[in-house]
């Protein structure tokens, strides 16, 4: 697969939910969205398989979110990457690789605005060194340590696309 | 001075932050202040508060009674706001 065409893409309601601290399904003028706090670090998982078209040259992560309410303020994730790869990966217990950061930014000036942002994971141990038709989680959630804007962000999409 | 400790104001300004009662233009630090400022305010006024509290309800009903009063009150001044 060449470069910059799209691999994989999530819908919210395709999420996993951790045990605890699980971003919660909301609506948005009936788009389904998934509500991750402001305050306490909420976590959701997709699950995926990469497709055999993938090159091998790190991908890009594509993250289409709204603020719920603010208006000022920012906005930031961060995605990690969990190979389950044949054979290997024990799933009684998270493996991710080092979380990478989508840089904070800031909100749309109109709430339900949505906003697309993105990281560039490059191939190897940031990806967990998922390969071609490995089975993967990846794992995102708000970068709440850093991010300023009040009230939920909302996950509207992940669209994952080779670098 | 703050009746809150800062656990509690978090926990305020969290469940706060997770309504949706329209736009906000402020950040989480800056609800946060608020949530503290207001903290302070009731604190430093409960004797003003507990003031406007006429005979017999004050001083027959418990604090914890009429704190449920006021959060009543407080309730319903919402209420009607957001239905006018």
């Amino acid at each position: 697969m060449a470069s910059g065409d799209s691999l994989i893409m999530f819908q919210p309601w395709s999420f996993s939910p951790p045990a605890t601290n699980a971003a919660t399904i909301g609506h948005r003028n009936n788009h389904p969205v998934l509500n991750f706090d402001t305050t306490t670090q909420w976590t959701a998982y997709f699950s995926g398989i990469l497709p055999r078209a993938y090159g091998s040259s790190g991908v890009t992560v594509y993250v289409h979110w709204m603020a719920a309410t603010a208006t000022s303020g920012t906005i930031g994730w961060d995605i990690a990457f969990e190979r389950m790869s044949d054979n290997t990966t024990d799933l009684d217990s998270d493996s991710f690789a080092t979380a990478q950061t989508v840089t904070a930014a800031t909100v749309p000036s109109t709430a339900g605005v949505v906003k697309v942002t993105s990281v560039a994971i490059t191939n190897g141990a940031n990806m967990d060194s998922v390969n071609v038709g490995d089975s993967f989680r990846l794992r995102i959630r708000r970068d709440v340590a850093n991010d300023t804007a009040a009230g939920f962000a909302q996950l509207l999409a992940i669209e994952i696309k080779e670098t | 001075m703050a009746y809150l400790d800062n656990n509690d104001r978090l926990t305020a300004a969290s469940e706060w932050m997770r309504e949706d009662f329209g736009e906000v233009s402020i950040t989480k630090s800056e609800v946060l202040d608020a949530i503290n400022s207001l903290d302070v305010f009731l604190e430093d006024n409960r004797t003003v508060i507990n003031n406007a509290i006429p005979e017999p309800a004050r001083s027959n009903l418990s604090v914890n009674q009429k704190i449920l009063m006021l959060q009543y009150v407080l309730a319903r001044r919402l209420e009607a706001r957001s239905d006018g």
